[in-house]
This record gives structure tokens, sequence and C-alpha cells, in this order.
């Protein structure tokens, strides 16, 4: 059985050898054997010589970017457009080459090309930001032929930033076909978007946000014409357009004896409220122009039947926007966020969160304006949509009701400006030791697992941060939103399990922000053992 | 659709999802459960499993990338189903990869002494970031996803015969490695 062991370890390497072999292709050939010493001599000359040219010219012909520095979301807005939302994490400036490759998704078979260059628009990315690029594709590709394809083909628009020899490639996938089904519709009115905020939202975008449309978010045919409309105002708007950006955390953490419902146990009352991201609102509208903008949410826990204890529906709540500083030139630069165009200057009052990179603001008021309004509505769509597990009553809604008030007064942002990615005893975050305090027992869970206590404390001992970790391989403690089936549970305090952190030294204090802090509970956590 | 959006459909507990999954990866799912399982029905069985899986923890687990991610689940169901046909004849490519691993760690009870899967698969990870890309490629292919040397040899334009060999050094390099280590007697 000594094959098994090998067997159930190699189960656990890295993903990234897995993606790698999934993606290699045919294009690897070995190379021919070849015999002679002449022909031995020669072909070592000729690599010493490619050798040499080639580190002579390295830095002109290699990419200095990581290929994992870039996050691509592409979508076809018609006419041959494709909009390219790029994210660009490393510190180097990006320019993308006019040059481009499609490929099926399906069988992978690249599309000929018909001999026109593609056309690009802001094709230049500095380091750390994220700008959205337009690849005009008209006189590349049969269009007409790609728009007809099945609705479920996808393609993979490939890029590059020099060439495809010795560039970097990126591909994002985009949907050239129309999408079907139609929504399905029923009779009556379910549910309405808030006048107040239906008055502010242009006229040409108002239809999509009146339309009640129940079904699954993502595959929401509305989203697609909705974000070629978005776009297509937008660059007629004559404003100068700043795109959302991911946010920083919304620190959660609620002070002792606070209670949002007296028939939820004290203990328990930090699973009544969560946080997310999302590029939907709680109705399915898409938040940002395009399919990649989001916005940080935070989400009320709510019963779903009478009586029940378990909160396992939520609802959106209270909307947080961000934005790259460096991309706010002046207060009369505006945003896009749900539909309404809003100035820099405007936001300025509900700023809720700025440091050296980002500034966040709370912009529930672009969604609702009314409470109670709101919470019917969405209570209206969840049923309509056929979700039978969602209850209300009044009690439901005072609950909603001081969580909202208690996050508006309370909101504590927390700037993501440390992954910890590689634990280990006696090394430093932000200055402070790591000290590792050994296993110290076991996770109760469907399967016993080792867990290890870390701390990190100050030079005279006072601890700053301590959780649990469960080791994925020997001094090495993968602390980021990378999940693996493998993963890890932390223990911040006791009773509140995460599975991401962040670590953050504010005025000493070492603050740490979560997500997921709703699902875990001492003696209930369930490991992501599939 | 991309992984986001599916991991999205899981989240809002949209049957969608499976629909969408099985549309994207259910033939490398197959593939994957048919090569370690050799038998049609008990590979379809395994990749529902797997879809059951991913749906019973997604959320909370938020995996990127999904197919790594759904794939571990596929392994892992096919495996302990492996594992339990003992009684039947086991016939699938995995029988024979299996048969070529033998040899690589020593007999059972020395190794189970000295070694845990998780201290071994950190090995592994070494021992698989030092070896160059396509030796790499062939041996996660070949003991990961348990594909025929044929195949991989197709994929990498090869002859089967020179994917044999090189996974047999690949396999020695391997042992001389955990003996390096300490972990072979």
């Amino acid at each position: 059985m000594s094959d098994m062991i090998l067997v159930d370890a190699l189960g656990g390497i890295s993903d990234r050898f897995l993606q790698e072999a999934l993606d290699t292709d045919e294009s690897e050939r070995e190379l021919p054997s070849r015999s002679g010493t002449l022909r031995r001599i020669v072909l070592i000359a000729a690599v010493v010589c490619c050798f040499l040219l080639l580190s002579a010219f390295a830095y002109k012909l290699f990419s200095p970017l990581n290929g994992d520095a870039l996050t691509l979301s592409g979508t076809y807005l018609g006419d041959g457009i494709v909009s390219v939302r790029v994210e660009n994490r490393s510190s180097r400036d990006l320019r993308f080459q006019p040059q481009v490759k499609l490929v099926k998704w399906l069988g992978e078979e690249e599309i000929p090309q018909l001999g026109g260059p593609p056309a690009f628009t802001n094709e230049e990315i500095p380091g750390g930001t994220t700008r959205i690029m337009t690849v005009d594709l008209s006189k590349a590709y049969d269009m007409a032929g790609l728009e007809s394809s099945h609705p479920w083909q996808w393609y993979y628009l490939i890029l590059t930033n020099r060439d495809f020899i010795f560039g970097h490639e990126w591909k994002c996938s985009i949907n050239f076909g129309s999408w079907v089904p139609e929504p399905i519709r029923t009779e009556g009115k379910k549910y309405s978007l808030d006048p107040e905020v239906l008055d502010n939202i242009a006229e040409e975008l108002r239809p999509y946000f009146e339309d009640d449309y129940v079904g699954i978010f993502a595959a929401n045919p509305m989203n697609y014409s909705y974000m070629q409309q978005a776009q297509e105002f937008l660059l007629r708007c004559g404003e100068r357009i700043v795109p959302l950006t991911d946010g920083n955390i919304i620190s959660m953490p609620l002070p002792d004896g606070i209670v949002f419902d007296d028939t939820v146990p004290p203990e328990k009352q930090y699973t009544l409220a969560g946080n997310t991201s999302s590029v939907h609102d709680a109705f399915g509208k898409l938040v940002g122009a395009t399919q990649s903008e989001k916005v940080d949410i935070i989400r009320v826990f709510l019963p779903t039947y009478e009586g029940s204890t378990d909160q396992s529906w939520s609802m959106d709540l209270m909307y947080l926007a961000s934005f790259e500083r460096a991309q706010i030139r002046s207060t009369d630069d505006c945003a896009f966020i749900h539909g309404q165009i809003v100035s820099f200057g405007e936001l300025e009052p509900y700023k809720v969160y700025e440091d050296e990179t980002v500034v966040s603001y709370q912009v529930t008021h672009l969604f609702y304006t009314d409470l109670r309004a709101y919470v019917e509505n969405v209570y209206a769509k969840e049923t309509a949509g056929g979700n039978t597990n969602v209850y209300f009553d009044e009690a439901v809604y005072t609950r909603i009701e001081k969580i909202a008030a208690y996050f508006t007064e309370n909101l504590e942002i927390v700037s993501l400006t440390e992954y910890v990615e590689d634990i280990r005893p006696n090394c430093a975050i932000s200055g402070h030791a790591v000290t590792e305090q050994g296993v110290v027992g076991l996770i109760e869970s469907n399967k016993p697992i080792e867990k290890v206590v870390f701390t990190v404390s100050t030079e005279e001992g006072d601890e700053l941060l301590r959780w649990e970790a469960v080791p994925e391989e020997p001094y090495r403690y993968r602390l980021d939103t990378a999940l693996e089936v493998s993963s890890y549970i932390l223990a911040l305090s006791e009773g509140v399990y995460v599975l991401d952190v962040s670590v953050e030294l504010d005025s000493d204090v070492m603050r740490v922000s979560s997500l997921w802090t709703q699902m875990f509970t001492v003696g209930e956590a369930q490991l992501p053992v599939p | 659709m991309d992984d986001k959006e599916l991991v999205e459909l899981y989240f809002a507990r949209s049957e969608a999802a499976i629909e969408q999954t099985e549309k994207k990866y259910g033939p490398l799912c197959r593939t994957v459960a048919m090569n370690i399982l050799g038998n049609r029905q008990d590979a379809e069985e395994c990749v529902n499993e797997a879809y059951l899986g991913a749906w019973n923890t997604i959320p909370p687990q938020k995996p990127d990338p999904f197919r790594t991610y759904l794939l571990k689940i596929v392994r892992n169901r096919a495996l302990s189903r492996f594992r339990s046909n003992t009684a039947r004849k086991r016939d699938s490519n995995y029988a024979v990869a299996l048969e070529e691993l033998e040899g690589v760690l020593p007999a059972p009870s020395s190794v189970e002494e000295q070694v845990t899967a998780k201290e071994l698969t950190a090995l592994l990870d070494s021992f698989l970031e030092v070896l160059d890309r396509r030796s790499r490629v062939m041996f996660v292919r070949r003991y990961w996803f348990g594909d025929p040397v044929s195949l991989i040899a197709a994929r990498l334009s090869m002859q089967p015969n020179a994917v044999s060999v090189h996974l047999l050094r690949t396999r020695k390099k391997l042992r001389s490695f955990l003996e390096k280590e300490g972990y072979v007697v």
C-alpha cells in the first residue's frame, strides 16, 4: 500500500501544478534526436549563439511581468467591440500590443483572422491600476459568424504585452452569442425600485432597473444589454468616469453586549451580520457598468421560517463603493453606480475610508432611500422567485433596522495592506514577532485535524493577535482568499472562525478583518473536506 | 461563463450551478474519474457525487481556481471508490499507474511509521518545483490525472516509449529525492 500513500500525498499537491498540467497543449514538441559529431558541434554552436543573443536582448525580448499579475474580464458590446477590464496588480506599466488570438473555449480551435488589425483604445495600463480597454475586432474577425455561435460557446480572447513568442499571454473569456433563453416572466408587478433612486437614473437606463425579472443573477440576459447601453451612455455623457475597484475589507468586530435580536443568544449575535462583495445588488441589477465592477456589501442574516433559529438566508443591507485614489483627479470626476452618475464632490459626505491607494464611500442611498420599502421589496422579489425559505415579520424587521443603524454609526474598514502568506515561528508581521504555541488539540469537525496556535505580540509581551491554523504543509500557512480543498480555518477569538485574514498595524493595535465570520462557531465548524 | 460566475451561482444556491458545471467541466471530470475507475457507471456516479460535494461546500468555500477544486473532489471520490473496489477486478489506467509507483516508497510498515501523507505532499511539491516543466506535466498527468501513457504522448507530441522512459527516470529521481530527505531507508 505504499503506492496508495504516495497517491494520497499526490492528491494534495499545489494547484499550480494541476493548472500547468491542464493547460499543457500539443505545442510542446520533442526535438528529434540528432547524431553525428559535426551536427552536434553545429547544434551546440547554434545553441550557444542563440543563448548569447537571447541573453543580450533578454530585457527587450522577454516580459518582466508576472503572468499572475493581471486579471482580465471581457464583455462583448456588439459591432465587434469588446470591452476588457484590466486589473494590473504589478508595479510595472503594461501596454498591450495590437495583436490578438481568438480561441474557441470548447475544442480550443483558433479562429482564423480576416487580415485586418484589431484596434485598441486605452491599451496602456499603469502598474497598480485598473482600466477599461476596448478592442475592436470588426476588421479582424467575421463578427456575424461569431455572433451567431451557440450561446454557450465561449471564446478566449488572448492578448499579449509583446508578441506571442516572447511576451506573456493573458486570456479572458468572451461570449459573442445572444443570450437565450429569454427571462421567464409571470403576471403582476413583483417589486419596485425606490422611486427616488429611479428618478436619478438616466432615462435610457431606467427600463433595466424597472424590470422586475427574478431569475438567476448571473444568467440574467438583460445584464448584457444593460452593460452595452451603460457603456455607450458613459461614452456619450462627457464626464470623466472612474471605475469601481475592489475595496477594502469591512471589519465587523462587535462590542460585548450588543444585541440585534433578543431571541438570539448573546454569543450568537455576531452571526446576524456579515459582509461580502458583489457585482449585483439585492435585485440582481449590476452595480457598475461592467460585470467585474463590485461593491462591498453588509448583509443581515435572517430566519427561514417563523421561530427558526438558523440564519441561513441573507439580505444585502448596506453598499460601499471603492475607487483607486490615483484615478480621481478632481471632485468633478464621476462615479457610475447603480445607473447613476455621481461626482466625487457629491460623494464626499459619504466617504468612510481613505488611504494612499483607495477611497471608499457608503453609497446605500444610491440603492434605496426607504429601508422599510426596500426590505419589503426584497422579500417580494425572493418569494416571486420561488424562494420559500424566507420569513418576514416585525421582529425580523426590527433586527434589520437595528443592524442598519449600528453599522451606519460604527462602520469600520480595514485596509488590506498585507496578505500574510508565509507564517512560520519566529517570523515577523509588521515588525512583531510571531510565536508558535504548539499543537493544542483538535478542531471539532467531521475530521480531526491538528491545529497550531500562533500569536503576534509586542516586545513587552502584550498579545496583539492570536489565531489557530490548520497547516496545509509544514511551516506554510496560506492566509489568502484562494481557498483550497485542504484549506484551513482560523479562529480569531473564541467562537469566531474565519477563512480569511488580513492584518494592519494601527496605533500599536493589530486589527483583523474577516470574511464569513458568520458561518462558523466553535464546535460547528465544518472543515472543507468534501 | 467564467468560473467566478459559476461560483456565484453556487452562492445563489441556484441549481443552474450544477448544470453549468456539467456543461463546462463534465467531460474533464468524467475523464479523471474514468481514468481512475475504468468503469463508466462508477465514473458517472463519482462525478455526480463530486457535484454534490461542490454544492455542499460552496459556500462557505469560495474556490479560486474552481476547476482544480472540482477536480480534487472528483479524484478523492474516485480514489475512495477505487479502494473499495478491491473485491472487483481493478481494470483502469490507474491500476497500471499504481503498479509503476510501487517501489518509489519502501514497504508499508516502515513508511507509515516515518511519513504522513501531509509531509509527503510537502516533499512532492518541492520535488515537482525543481523538475523541468515537461517532466512535471508528464508526472502530474500520469499519477494525478491517471492519463494513459499514449494520451500523454499525444498531448506532448512524443512517442509513447519516450514518455515511459521519461516517467521511469522521474520516478527514480523521486526515489532518490525522498532518500536524500531521509524518507526512504
